[in-house]
């Protein structure tokens, strides 16, 4: 057990590390203070890479019984934020994947695309103000849910949890120029898809 | 320079990733041109419309549950390590297990080998009788009734002889031909010696099977004939009575009282006779079990047998079968059947 975590990295500071150990020790109370700390995250990344406030919750679950299961095998290489989110990215993809095999079979006939924004597109100038700030964000979850996943995890990462290329290439495991090539494809189709969903922005 | 590619390359320009002569174009490019102008803006605004995205709060549920399914999983890693550490929890039984296959076993063969050891156990015996009967030729005085002897013995010595046969599969002719007084005395000696062994074997049939009850039976005659026999010729065979009286102490010959017990589970039932007679003081308590019948054997104290019955009686239905008449004193052989009855 001592093994874990023995090679751990003190130049990456780890304000998890002493925790961690506590639960590689199999105390689950320590493992409670790790899930107060980080499910708020990782349920607001869940839920803009889902777009689903009950699934995110799903997903957020489901991450912390996986890395409950393997802490023992995380050796601090990285910071456990790090990896825990991996995990959340993981599970996020693998959800997503079933859902939308499920949703396959389902026709969607609640596009936001066919909404109102389109609606409202062409014509009202006031558009922006006239929606609420909460149909606005809505918008934007549905532009976020139009991206391909390699360019969601980088958009949410990046641009809404404002992680460094660094820690994304961490989570990801993608080296850097990648996730920055992704990152801007990924900024510039939202742009798109706003504009088209918002009318002018 | 066309537009749309200049789109392509805000993003990274807005970032400052471009490498400068790109960033030079691309800049140049957006002052001169409205369009490129205005995506520009675009995606300025986009990226803060994103930016600006509302956080969401976990519901007060969510941690309760996580560590609700972390309880499970512990549990459920708890019982897998018991599962997989239960061989060191049937340790304990199969050691016991394995110590009471070893004493079943110890006593099986102890009883296998009983009629050696009882024979063993006799054998001390044989020999002082067998240097009393050798020391009877010295003795010019002892030879005439040395003589009468094996004569005296012959015929009853055929009787016992025909045991022996039985059991060695030796003819009787060559066996009589063996006993012809002109022998030497160490030689009837040896004979004798031989022909003593069934005498003995009644001792040991208590436990044995039904078959051998008449045997016992037959064999007794022949062994009081030799005590009257040589207690009336032989006179300085002190030894021979006591060892004669021993084996007949010894070996009641057939169960003396023989019992039916009629229960509901004869298996069971079997134990519950069997500790029911050890808790009365019997001896050599022996069960056979076969086709959902029972037979318990053993020797008690004369003078027993009506509490033997009335113990009986609290355990089913019993029957008395044979009873011999009880002799004041000295063991008494006891055969229970256990049957299945209402």
């Amino acid at each position: 057990m001592s093994k874990t975590l023995d090679n751990h990295n003190t130049a990456v500071h780890d304000e998890d590390y002493e925790i961690v150990l506590s639960c590689q020790k199999g105390d689950d109370e320590a493992f409670g203070i790790l899930v107060e700390r980080h499910q708020k995250r990782m349920l607001n990344m869940a839920l803009r890479m889902t777009g689903d406030y009950d699934e995110a919750c799903e997903i957020v679950q489901d991450a912390f019984l996986s890395a409950y299961r393997a802490i023992r095998k995380f050796r601090g290489d990285a910071k456990f934020s790090t990896w825990l989110y991996g995990i959340v990215v993981n599970v996020s993809k693998t959800r997503m994947k079933q859902s939308t095999q499920r949703r396959q079979k389902t026709v969607s006939i609640d596009d936001p695309s066919d909404g109102p924004g389109d609606s409202l597109a062409g014509g009202e100038a006031s558009a922006l103000e006239a929606l609420e700030k909460k149909e606005v964000q809505a918008k934007v979850q549905h532009c976020i849910n139009t991206l391909e996943e390699e360019y969601r995890e980088v958009l949410v990462l990046r641009d809404i949890q404002g992680f460094s290329y660094d820690e994304i290439g961490d989570i990801l495991n993608v080296p850097e120029g990648t996730i920055k090539s992704r990152l801007f494809r990924a900024r510039d189709a939202m742009k798109n898809c706003l504009k088209k969903v918002l009318g002018d922005l | 320079m066309d537009c749309k590619r200049i789109e392509e390359k805000l993003p990274a320009y807005l970032e400052g990733a471009l490498p400068p002569e790109e960033g030079k174009l691309v800049e140049g490019h957006v002052a001169t041109c409205p369009n490129c102008r205005f995506a520009l803006e675009d995606l300025v605004k986009a990226g803060k419309l994103v930016r600006e995205l509302d956080e969401a709060d976990p519901p007060p549920w969510l941690k309760q549950r996580i560590m609700a399914r972390v309880r499970e999983e512990r549990e459920r890693k708890e019982g897998f390590l018991r599962r997989l550490f239960y061989p060191l929890h049937i340790k304990i039984p199969a050691t016991a297990l394995a110590t009471v296959l070893v004493a079943v076993f110890a006593v099986y063969v102890f009883r296998a080998v009983e009629p050696e050891t009882t024979y063993l156990h006799q054998a001390p015996s044989e020999p002082t009788r067998v240097a009393a009967e050798k020391e009877v030729p010295k003795s010019p005085e002892a030879v005439p009734p040395m003589v009468t002897v094996p004569e005296a013995r012959h015929e009853k010595d055929r009787a016992v002889i025909s045991m022996a046969e039985r059991e060695s599969g030796r003819k009787p002719g060559a066996s009589e031909e063996k006993e012809a007084p002109s022998k030497p005395a160490e030689q009837a000696v040896s004979e004798r010696k031989m022909v003593h062994r069934p005498e003995a074997a009644p001792g040991v049939s208590t436990y044995a099977g039904k078959q051998e009850a008449p045997v016992a039976k037959s064999a007794m005659p022949p062994a009081k004939e030799d005590k009257v026999l040589r207690g009336a010729t032989v006179k300085d065979e002190e030894r021979a009575p006591t060892v004669a009286a021993k084996v007949t102490a010894a070996a009641p010959e057939g169960p003396g009282y023989a019992l039916s017990l009629y229960v509901r589970d004869p298996a069971a039932a079997m134990s519950d006779v069997e500790s029911m007679l050890v808790g009365s003081g019997a001896r050599k308590v022996t069960r056979e079990f076969h086709d959902g019948t029972g037979i318990v054997m053993a020797e008690i104290e004369a003078g027993q047998t009506k509490e033997i019955f009335e113990k009986l009686k609290a355990l089913g239905e019993v029957r008395e079968k044979t009873k011999a008449p009880e002799p004041p004193a000295g063991p008494i052989a006891i055969k229970i059947e256990v049957l299945a009855g209402r």
